[in-house]
């Protein structure tokens, strides 16, 4: 016999241990001809799910079986570090339950466990291994530890035994076999091993360093002496160990029969009671939501389509999961939450009978291809999207309801990316902070940008040191290794048993909050399910619209009962008149409008989707456009079968789901293949990976008469989508928010506007572009005053307007806009108001109880002059203001009146800016419009009527400043006067010209010439120049989106 | 009449030559939060580069200024001698700035006594922008009755230095944020218009602090400030009576400037470590000794024995005349060094290392004295070295270690029993020139000496694993 099975393992999951990640483990153990390997990370099972598929490809695709144990390490309180393994299920579970309460006990990323925590366990589902260290063997609590083994668990523990060719091997070997006859416990063979080949050694040095807080080179003893921690060939495993040691090795990993794959996993079913089958309360669900959407009776294409989906649900067993996201929808409309789902579940005659989202099925012309793959098993996807501000609500909500025990949040594992990884490289290798500094900011945010040597040589870094060689090799090694685990951003997982039986579950940054140790694609890839409860601020804005709607008029709208097709409103939106409407309110999306001229809610979904990086770069941009002006009869398909993937999106494929089916359709890949393909383009650019499908893709669709040309054409866009791809079924449901929000900004702007305001930050614009747009379309809009205003923006009546026909509301900016002003002294205030009116300053700062910040705050943000006449007036009263303890204290003697210089029309801006962050009075530039006439400068409003080439000067404040990854290094800024934006694009050779100027000018004079595609207007610029000086003290700042 | 001299980029200027020979230097300080520009060289800051802007921001603007890390302690140190230097001017010094405040770092000092002394203002202010040009420290400098008066003005504009108080901008006066913003924003600009409103209403609003203050502008109230003292440190000179040839004669006389040395050590409760001695000829430069003492001390026995054996080194040039003492900084005592005063001279007990090793190293010379030390390394050839200090050595590493290490390693004799191995050593790749990557063997040769052999595991790979004849290195003996 001359095997081997590995049983002490550590991959990247230990976290800053182990050098490999897992699937490389198994790999090479499974090349090694090893029979099985475990991976034992530090308290933690969250490689488990990599290792098993691991286990699975070697078995699949490189026809090598090898067993997958799954175990963990442990270092107790003593000092005594113990190896366990899974055996069967029930050791499974008692390892999980084990590593949480272990974890649980600690902070996040670390855990507590000593020998007294172990010793009245049930552990007879697992294997013990004690794993002494080299000169520890004779320590005091090892014999404890041994003894208490040998005493309980007799049949199923060992001694690890690990030689790595250090110097006392030899007396390590002899301490353990006394150990071994003292105890009768079998000394097993194990690697200790740290990474999967020993060229992965310097990575080994690098964690311990990290792990120390120290340089390598200082790290001395603590580095390992040698780099024998790796998966060693079984000869060599052979020539250092004694037989028996690897006979006891490889009968305990026959011993261990667990797999992964044979885990149950329930959904929660308190949902049901015994008298319903869950298929039976669904279909019940699903017939009422019917009866009121269509009291009519349902359409029968649409009971065709019900029927079927329910059918399949049956079938997959999956009622349970659209219960409980219905019972989550339903918690949140009973308390007022706006909701809305998405995905490719969520986007279904069923759901929208559910409730679950208000796209409707039957009216929107959509085609849903993808339900739910049977083909494949996977769980369905619905994400929901809540009020951003509430969302907190229905977390809490799912607590309570499912008890911590059965809820906690998916992991998301942070990966390496190539500045974390220069950080912490840079560091142990002893660079200064500022050299780290200064080689990560030359570095790329993304992985896949390239050759990180080629990025800092761009930089005028000297790549050739050999220290920076050395630097960056490890680097690149580090790229993509798992760093720490974190909270995935609102996936639930629920579970009919205690979740902890089935995955560990630790703590998360969040007081309260515990995630589980896998993330999604672990979740995904062993059939747990996952509900995503995320957060959305366009939902708090349109929620508080209706609100502010309800409370001017008296009626109540909801998204279901706003009306589709809107004339009005597709106008506006053809106009790119868009600020503040979700999605489609940045510049890229408004110069696509009155191209795309979006004119049915289809046409919204395919702006949403193609205005992307992703459709961008794969060019699908402009072919669209084209074929939007052709007549559809002129369209060519490539073939009949895919007219019918392509002929919604005029034969340009959009959608992520499109390209699967173009790959099932002309290329024969059955529904697992188009899956592999899809989640190959959401990794290829990290993972590479993607041309061993060019070429599967090439002969299928040669196979079925397609030219190769239009293949390679494909297989490009495939490559374009990346991992951008938008697909469908997310579009679908943003399109629709798209249309209510552009519905009320439409015919409720005051109300829209003020929703926006009080959901700031949030969007593309800041509340100073908010209000003037506003302002643009006739809102009346009045500043913030004590008199008047709440914490929140408010509508009031125009006197003499009847509220009845066309309610036009002004808008009243509410207390929350003055900065500095806290909450509470807001509400203090307007509960002071209800009382009655403030009669002066002193009696304001009395019942609202105004502390001198407050005080300061309102008198600067020029919210007293209904009160103390202007700013400066304001200041001086309300600094000689104070609270008196004794309500009946005499009043302070009034003063003599002095005189204060009164404020000028730039001082009144400049503080409105600083206090306000923006102003109801002129634009600053109307104030600098002579000096810069002199200078030649255009207005922007008759910059944007120039004829295309046409150069000029114009100046703005900048309020938007973008260099979109997908640009190319083009950098664009809006820049605004007092007739409104003009919109700048600066290529890259101009920027480096002027980068200082560019990023941080408040006040910036462009020389360019425009450039004009119908109504799209651009000013490319040649010079740029500085201006801000002029405007003094002025703070308005730009709000940057990198 | 009072001078106030403000240093803006005192972080910078205060690191003297060395930082101010980079022509571009920022320095950066981390406690804002994110990291801040507190200081930039003249060049830098013509580039756009202002104090506290956001340092990557700074870099945008000046990319290839290098960056300094701050250091408060040396900037207060730094300031410590320039108030040293001002005293030279004025009896009343008053230096400080706020909580390591660099933008607050100041001196103020009374010039209107010195004015006669120094030949008028214009001949005073002139010496002093000379010193402080010859520094290298960028300042802004202001004259006024009070001490607060001349700091409104040291932070006036340049533009504005000529006008009269009255029409500075508030700015300049130090009073606290808010009293200022607040001020401001009722529309105030110039301190003359804050000091045309009645005090009354300002005392409503902003308390008797404001009031106080602008009374000590005005020079109605005491400034108040506390006054700078020279640090102690004992400099002197001792003239001999007759020109003293040779150092026996010298030691003699030198036995008196210790024991004076001592005492006055003995009455502020402090000792030294340095101790500088110029010896001053009649004909030729002056000959200059220093004494390192290991640990500080204020025995003159100690201080006279130490000399002697520098001494005895020592060839005169030329008849001495007289004798410069100058030592540093005097440190407050610690107690165990107590024992040193009652030293006499008999055998050193163990405890007493400074005495003994300072006697060394003044006989042997200072680099002939050192101490074993055991870094925490695998590298056998770099697991002990050399050392100043005697030092805190990480427990050595477990594995056993010959005796005696050969350095360099050397062939290995032949017929080589081995009696254990190997050991794989393999580390050290961060460092091309140390790298090692070896098997260790104990062995036996044919005198039946135990050696410490290796071969290199690189040679394996590069004869393709030649196991045979592999070549063998002896890197250390186990007697």
């Amino acid at each position: 016999m001359s095997g081997y099975a590995e049983l002490c393992c550590v991959s990247a999951f230990s976290f800053q241990r182990g050098a490999s990640v897992p699937e490389e483990l198994v790999l090479q153990a499974a090349k090694l001809g090893y029979e099985a390997i475990a991976i034992t990370d530090e308290c933690s099972l969250a490689g488990a799910v990599r290792a098993l598929q691991a286990a699975e490809t070697a078995r699949d695709t490189h026809g090598i079986a090898i067993k997958l144990i799954l175990g963990t390490r442990l270092m107790l309180a003593e000092g005594i570090e113990i190896v366990l393994l899974a055996r069967d299920f029930a050791g499974y579970t008692q390892l999980c339950r084990l590593i949480t309460e272990a974890r649980r006990r600690a902070t996040k990323g670390h855990y507590g466990i000593s020998q007294t925590d172990i010793e009245g366990r049930d552990l007879s589902g697992c294997r013990l291994l004690v794993l002494p260290v080299h000169d520890v063997a004779s320590g005091a609590s090892l014999h404890t530890v041994l003894a208490w083994l040998s005493a309980t668990w007799p049949h199923q523990s060992g001694i690890a035994l690990a030689l790595h060719r250090q110097a006392r091997d030899g007396a390590h070997l002899q301490s353990l076999e006394n150990l071994r006859t003292r105890y009768g416990l079998p000394l097993v063979a194990v690697g200790d091993v740290h990474m999967h080949r020993r060229s992965r050694r310097a990575l080994q040095d690098v964690f311990t360093a990290l792990r120390f807080n120290t340089t390598v080179a200082e790290a001395g003893y603590r580095l390992a002496s040698n780099g024998e921690r790796y998966l060693r060939p079984i000869a060599t495993i052979k020539k250092l160990y004694p037989a028996h040691a690897i006979e006891a090795a490889r009968w305990a990993a026959a011993d261990c029969s667990f797999s992964l794959r044979t885990i149950e996993y329930k959904y929660p079913s308190e949902l049901v009671d015994d008298t319903r089958s869950a298929d039976d309360l669904l279909k019940k669900y699903v017939h009422r939501g019917c009866a009121t959407i269509w009291p009519e009776g349902i359409p029968a294409k649409t009971k065709k389509q019900i029927d079927s989906e329910l059918e399949v649900i049956g079938r997959m067993n999956y009622a349970h999961y659209f219960l409980t996201v219905y019972d989550i929808v339903r918690e949140a409309n009973q308390r007022g939450i706006l909701c809305q789902g998405r995905g490719s579940a969520a986007n279904s005659a069923v759901c929208y009978c559910l409730g679950i989202t208000a796209v409707d099925p039957t009216r929107n012309e959509l085609l849903f291809e993808r339900f739910i793959s049977e083909a494949r098993k996977e769980p369905p996807d619905i994400d929901v999207d809540f009020e951003h501000e509430r969302r907190e609500e229905i977390i809490q909500y799912i607590y309570a309801k499912y008890g911590r025990h059965r809820a906690a949040l998916a992991a998301t594992v942070i990966h390496y990316r190539p500045r974390s990884a220069m950080r912490d490289v840079g560091r142990v290798m002893g660079l200064s902070v500022d050299q780290i500094d200064r080689l990560s900011a030359a570095l790329s945010r993304r992985s896949d940008d390239g050759s990180l040597g080629d990025q800092l040589a761009e930089h005028g870094i000297d790549i050739g040191q050999p220290l920076l060689e050395k630097i960056l090799w490890l680097v690149n090694d580090l790229i993509g290794f798992p760093r720490h685990l974190s909270q995935h951003v609102g996936g639930f997982v629920l579970s009919d048993r205690p979740l902890e039986e089935l995955v560990p579950v630790e703590n998360a940054d969040m007081p309260d909050r515990t995630i589980i140790q896998w993330d999604k694609d672990d979740l995904e890839a062993v059939g747990l399910m996952k509900i995503d409860v995320l957060a959305l601020g366009m939902l708090s804005c349109i929620r508080r619209c209706f609100d502010l709607i309800e409370s001017h008029t008296g009626q109540r709208l909801s998204m279901a009962s706003i009306p589709g097709g809107d004339a009005p409103t597709y106008a506006m939106i053809q106009k790119a008149d868009t600020i503040g409407v979700f999605q489609i309110e940045s510049r890229a999306q408004m110069t696509m409008l009155p191209r795309l001229k979006p004119a049915r809610f289809f046409d919204l979904v395919v702006e949403v989707a193609i205005v992307r990086p992703g459709p961008i770069q794969g060019g699908m941009v402009h072919p669209y456009l084209e074929a939007r002006n052709k007549n559809p009869a002129d369209i060519e398909y490539p073939s009949e079968a895919l007219r019918g993937v392509l002929e919604r999106t005029l034969g340009v494929p959009i959608f992520q789901e499109q390209v699967m089916k173009i790959a099932m359709v002309a290329a024969g890949f059955n529904g697992n293949e188009a899956n592999g393909l899809r989640k190959s383009m959401a990794a290829w650019k990290k993972e590479g990976g993607l041309e061993s499908w060019r070429e599967r893709l090439k002969s299928g669709m040669r196979a079925n008469g397609y030219d190769d040309d239009f293949a390679d054409r494909i297989f490009e866009q495939i490559k374009g989508f990346g991992s951008y791809g938008f697909p469908e079924s997310h579009a679908v449901s943003f399109a629709l928010l798209v249309y209510i929000s552009a519905w009320l900004k439409c015919h409720y702007p005051a109300a829209f506007t003020a929703a926006l305001l009080n959901s700031q930050p949030m969007g593309f614009y800041g509340p100073s572009q908010l209000v003037t747009d506003a302002r643009n379309h006739a809102v009346d809009v009045r500043k913030p005053d004590v008199r008047y205003s709440d914490w929140d923006c408010t509508l009031e009546t125009v006197p003499g307007v009847a509220a009845a026909n066309e309610p036009r509301p002004a808008l009243r900016l509410g207390l929350s806009r003055v900065k500095g002003l806290s909450p509470d002294a807001a509400q203090r205030l307007v509960a002071a108001r209800s009382c009655g009116g403030f009669r002066n300053v002193a009696d304001l700062v009395q019942r609202a109880a105004l502390d001198r910040r407050a005080r300061d705050a309102l008198a600067r943000a020029d919210a007293l002059e209904g009160l103390a006449g202007n700013r400066h007036n304001a200041q001086w009263h309300i600094a000689a203001a104070r609270v008196h303890d004794d309500l009946f204290a005499d009043l302070d003697p009034p003063e003599d009146p002095i005189a204060l210089p009164e404020p000028a029309e730039g001082t009144d801006i400049i503080s409105d800016y600083a206090n306000l962050g923006l102003t109801l009075r002129r634009h600053p530039l109307a104030l600098l419009r002579k000096t810069l006439s002199r200078k030649g400068v255009l207005h922007a409003r008759s910059f944007n009527r120039l004829a295309d080439q046409q150069t000029a000067h114009v100046a703005g404040l900048t309020t938007i400043r973008q260099r979109p990854g997908s640009a190319k290094g083009t950098t664009f800024v809006t820049i605004e006067d007092e007739t409104g934006p003009v919109n700048v694009v600066i290529w890259p050779s101009v920027f480096a010209q002027y980068r200082v100027a560019v990023t941080s000018a408040r006040l910036l004079r462009v020389i360019g010439h425009m450039q004009r595609a119908g109504p799209v207007t651009h000013c490319v610029a040649r010079h740029i120049v500085d201006d801000s000086a002029l405007l003094g003290a002025l703070s308005v700042r730009s709000r940057d989106f990198h | 009449m009072w001078l106030a001299l403000l240093f803006p980029h005192w972080a910078l200027d205060s690191r003297g030559a060395m930082a101010s020979q980079k022509a571009l230097a920022l320095v950066a300080d981390s406690s804002l939060g994110r990291r801040h520009v507190i200081a930039a060289s003249e060049a830098v800051v013509r580039s756009g580069v202002q104090r506290l802007m956001e340092l990557a921001d700074a870099q945008l603007r000046a990319p290839d200024a290098c960056v300094l890390e701050r250091r408060a302690d040396a900037e207060s140190a730094a300031l410590e001698r320039l108030a040293g230097w001002a005293w030279r001017y004025s009896a009343q010094v008053h230096v400080a700035r706020e909580s390591n405040n660099v933008a607050t770092t100041r001196l103020v000092f009374e010039i209107g006594a010195s004015l006669r002394l120094f030949g008028g203002q214009r001949a005073l202010i002139a010496r002093i922008q000379d010193n402080l040009a010859d520094f290298g420290y960028r300042h802004n400098a202001g004259i006024g009755d009070t001490p607060a008066m001349a700091l409104a003005r040291a932070h006036a504009p340049r533009r504005l230095r000529s006008q009269p108080l009255a029409r500075l901008p508030l700015s300049c006066l130090a009073l606290p944020s808010g009293t200022l913003a607040s001020l401001q924003a009722s529309g105030l600009r110039e301190i003359g218009e804050l000091l045309s409103l009645p005090s009354a209403m300002l005392h409503k609003r902003y308390g008797a602090e404001l009031l106080e203050y602008l009374d000590r502008l005005h020079g109605f109230r005491p400034h108040g400030l506390a006054c700078y003292r020279p640090p102690q440190r004992h400099i002197t000179r001792h003239e001999l009576f007759g020109a003293v040839e040779s150092v026996q004669g010298l030691a003699f006389v030198l036995r008196r400037v210790f024991i004076e040395l001592g005492a006055v050590l003995r009455g502020a409760g402090a000792a030294i470590q340095t101790l500088k001695l110029a010896l001053i000829h009649d004909q030729a430069p002056t000959t200059r000794l220093t004494l390192h003492l290991s640990a500080p001390s204020r025995s003159a026995d100690h201080f006279e024995r130490i000399a002697q054996y520098r001494l005895a080194r020592l060839d005169l040039v030329a008849p001495v005349l007289e004798i410069g003492l100058a030592t540093d900084q005097l440190r407050p005592v610690e107690p165990d060094q107590q024992t040193i005063e009652h030293d006499n001279s008999a055998a050193p007990t163990p405890g007493h290392w400074p005495a003994v090793l300072d006697r060394l190293r003044a006989r042997l010379g200072h680099d002939a004295v050192y101490w074993l030390h055991a870094p925490a390394d695998h590298r056998p050839e770099r697991a002990s070295c050399r050392a100043e200090q005697p030092t805190d050595s990480p427990t050595p590493s477990a594995a056993p270690r010959p005796l005696w290490l050969i350095e360099p390693p050397r062939p290995a004799p032949a017929n080589l029993r081995f009696i254990s191995g190997p050991e794989r050593i393999e580390t050290g790749w961060w460092d091309e020139a140390t790298s090692v990557r070896r098997d260790y063997f104990r062995a036996v040769d044919g005198n039946g000496r135990q050696l410490w052999v290796y071969r290199r595991l690189d040679d394996e790979v590069a004869t393709g694993s030649n196991v045979d004849t592999p070549r063998y290195y002896l890197h250390g003996l186990f007697g």
